[in-house]
């Protein structure tokens, strides 16, 4: 398989206001998965297409095994792409579709046909090799067009948001078959996607692109709850931002002094909490609110609250939300593993 | 049953309009070519004359020539102008503009261009003279009222290039590049990809675009009269010619022909779409 390494990648379309891809820089191991995770329009397609060999990059360098492959045309990259919408060939059956990677390499027909069968059974669509593209459903679809790539046995398997055009059941049900192959055949795999919940469950790593560049990379719990910086941090549902100093473990702020956990860097900085880890009642960093909302958001309460100037916010569970009433005062703790201050901000 | 928001009732008026103007005429042609409204009742004298008439036979061979070379050079020209023309280039927006310009043109002025243009004494045979290529304008070749209607063809050819292109550009914007992109991306060349994907993709659209043609340059009867031989006239001029005539007894002839017309073009563009559709 192979290893995939951005290099500062730049490209900026003629007549953009700002930059597709600003400093792009990414490592992927040989036979890991990574999800690209970040909003609409931050150019995370845009990079699949660069790796693909599809759009020239103005700057900045892509190689396969440490080999630039900048100069080399689509058809001649170990890179397959699997589009967002399938991309099937309407005039071609799914064993046609399939296979059309083996024609282009002029393989032997008995061959082909050996390795669309054994594609097909791995996506566990074995019986509709002579069906046309129009009569599949969507999950069918993006099966044949992973199959059409899983085929070529390609040393990079780029995916791009394969499951944003399926519903839930479908969704869940397409991911784990995506992370099944994945295992099994372990192809260096980069999957784009704007959801967060798809790219903890896809990605050994989690790499999320804002504006052009990668803002962190890791795995999913750690951009979740040890953002990089506060887009990061916002960009993750993040809205606890407490301005104030870091020293020896305690961190000074209008909220009073709460005490850090271990490792905390020192200085000037915005602590951050994620707001479903703020508890109701007494302990350490325990501070007292005033409630001035509550809204209803099905399993848990979003409960709004001041003190000193302050705002913050907690995700509840109905029992706990229940004493919370605007106007009313309450104690929540701040659990000290939870807290986590961004430096410098 | 058809309710208020059915696309059936949305479509009624239209739908009106098209049974009476066009079945209408339909039924009253072919009603005509079988003697109808002339008193002396039904009968197929007019379609065994027109049948057992070898003028008639080759003026149908003629306009098949004319409809199907005409169709055949504006399907490959179009096709490849739209394919020249989806690149971006600096200028791409006057290329495209000058391209187009001609479809405002009616086809009767663009007939006259082409008999300034291409007649012996044309501009180009004086061109031709002038540079002392030719001993004098009326040795150049017969280009209009020709054996070979190529006066007719280049019109047809002129005039429905952009309109085939313009077709296809409108198809290829709508595909975008992504099926192409998708080709190259599972190993295809830009040519495989052009050929294997985008052309099977664009196909349905030019053989529509196609069989407009076909039906137009085979029934028309301006530019045949204008630019094409009087023996044999091409059979839109034959049946023009008959309904015209003042013996109103060649008028069942005349639609017996304009039947014919009518019924061969629909054949041959059915077997186009079923030719396809295998």
């Amino acid at each position: 398989m192979t290893r995939l390494t951005l290099d500062n990648l730049d490209l900026h379309h003629a007549g953009a206001a700002r930059p597709a891809l600003s400093n792009l820089s990414l490592d992927v191991a040989d036979g890991e998965m990574v999800a690209l995770l970040g909003p609409s329009g931050c150019g995370k397609t845009t990079a699949l297409r660069v790796i693909a060999g599809l759009i020239a990059p103005d700057a900045g360098a892509v190689r396969f095994d440490g080999r630039s492959v900048l100069h080399l045309p689509p058809e001649r990259r170990e890179a397959v792409l699997v589009f967002q919408s399938g991309q099937l060939f309407a005039h071609m059956d799914v064993a046609a579709n399939v296979g059309f990677g083996l024609r282009m390499q002029r393989r032997p027909r008995r061959e082909i046909a050996d390795r669309v069968a054994e594609a097909l059974a791995q996506v566990q669509l074995d019986d509709l090799g002579h069906r046309k593209p129009h009569e599949l459903s969507g999950g069918q679809r993006q099966r044949v067009a992973l199959a059409r790539a899983l085929v070529l046995k390609p040393g990079l398997l780029l995916l791009d948001e394969p499951l944003s055009s399926l519903d839930a059941h479908l969704r869940t049900e397409m991911r784990a078959l995506i992370r099944r192959l994945q295992r099994e055949t372990g192809i260096t795999t980069l999957v784009v996607t704007h959801d967060q919940e798809e790219a903890a469950v896809l990605g050994d790593r989690v790499a999320l692109m804002l504006g052009g560049r990668i803002h962190q990379i890791g795995a999913g719990a750690a951009l979740w709850n040890r953002p990089a910086d506060l887009d990061v941090a916002r960009f993750f549902g993040g809205c606890n931002f407490i301005p104030g100093t870091s020293t020896g473990g305690v961190f000074d702020c209008a909220l009073g002094r709460l005490a850090l956990p271990d490792g905390a860097p020192e200085g000037q900085g915005c602590l951050t909490l994620r707001p479903e880890a703020i508890e109701p009642g007494p302990g350490e960093n325990a501070v007292v609110m005033r409630v001035t909302e509550t809204r209803f958001e099905g399993l848990l309460t979003r409960i709004g609250a001041e003190a000193g100037g302050l705002r913050l916010e907690a995700l509840m569970r109905a029992g706990a939300a229940r004493s919370a009433r605007p106007g009313a005062e309450t104690l929540w703790r701040l659990p000290r593993e939870a807290l986590w201050v961004l430096p410098g901000v | 049953m058809i309710g208020r928001g059915h696309p059936w009732a949305s479509l009624a008026p239209a739908l009106c309009v098209i049974a009476v103007l066009f079945g209408g005429g339909l039924a009253l042609g072919l009603a005509g070519s079988f003697g109808a409204g002339r008193g002396g009742g039904w009968s197929f004298e007019a379609w065994i004359a027109v049948l057992s008439e070898g003028r008639v036979w080759r003026s149908l061979a003629l306009s098949l020539w004319i409809a199907l070379a005409s169709t055949a050079l504006a399907c490959g020209l179009g096709l490849g102008a739209a394919l020249l023309l989806r690149r971006s280039f600096p200028g791409q927006g006057l290329a495209r503009l000058l391209f187009q310009i001609n479809l405002t043109i009616p086809h009767a002025v663009g007939a006259l261009g082409i008999l300034w243009l291409l007649s012996q004494s044309g501009f180009l045979a004086r061109l031709a003279g002038g540079a002392g290529l030719i001993d004098g304008p009326a040795r150049f070749p017969a280009l209009t009222q020709d054996h070979f209607a190529i006066g007719i063809i280049a019109h047809y050819v002129w005039k429905e290039v952009p309109f085939i292109g313009l077709i296809l550009l409108a198809n290829m914007h709508s595909l975008g590049d992504d099926p192409e992109a998708a080709a190259r991306s599972h190993g295809a060349t830009p040519f495989a990809a052009m050929r294997l994907v985008l052309l099977p993709l664009l196909m349905p659209a030019l053989i529509r675009a196609g069989a407009i043609v076909f039906a137009f340059s085979f029934g028309a009867w301006e530019v045949p009269v204008l630019l094409g031989q009087s023996a044999p006239p091409a059979l839109p001029v034959l049946a023009w010619q008959r309904f015209t005539d003042p013996d109103l007894a060649a008028r069942p002839e005349a639609m017996a022909i304009a039947m014919l017309i009518a019924l061969v073009s629909a054949l041959l563009i059915r077997a186009a779409f079923a030719g396809r559709g295998r």
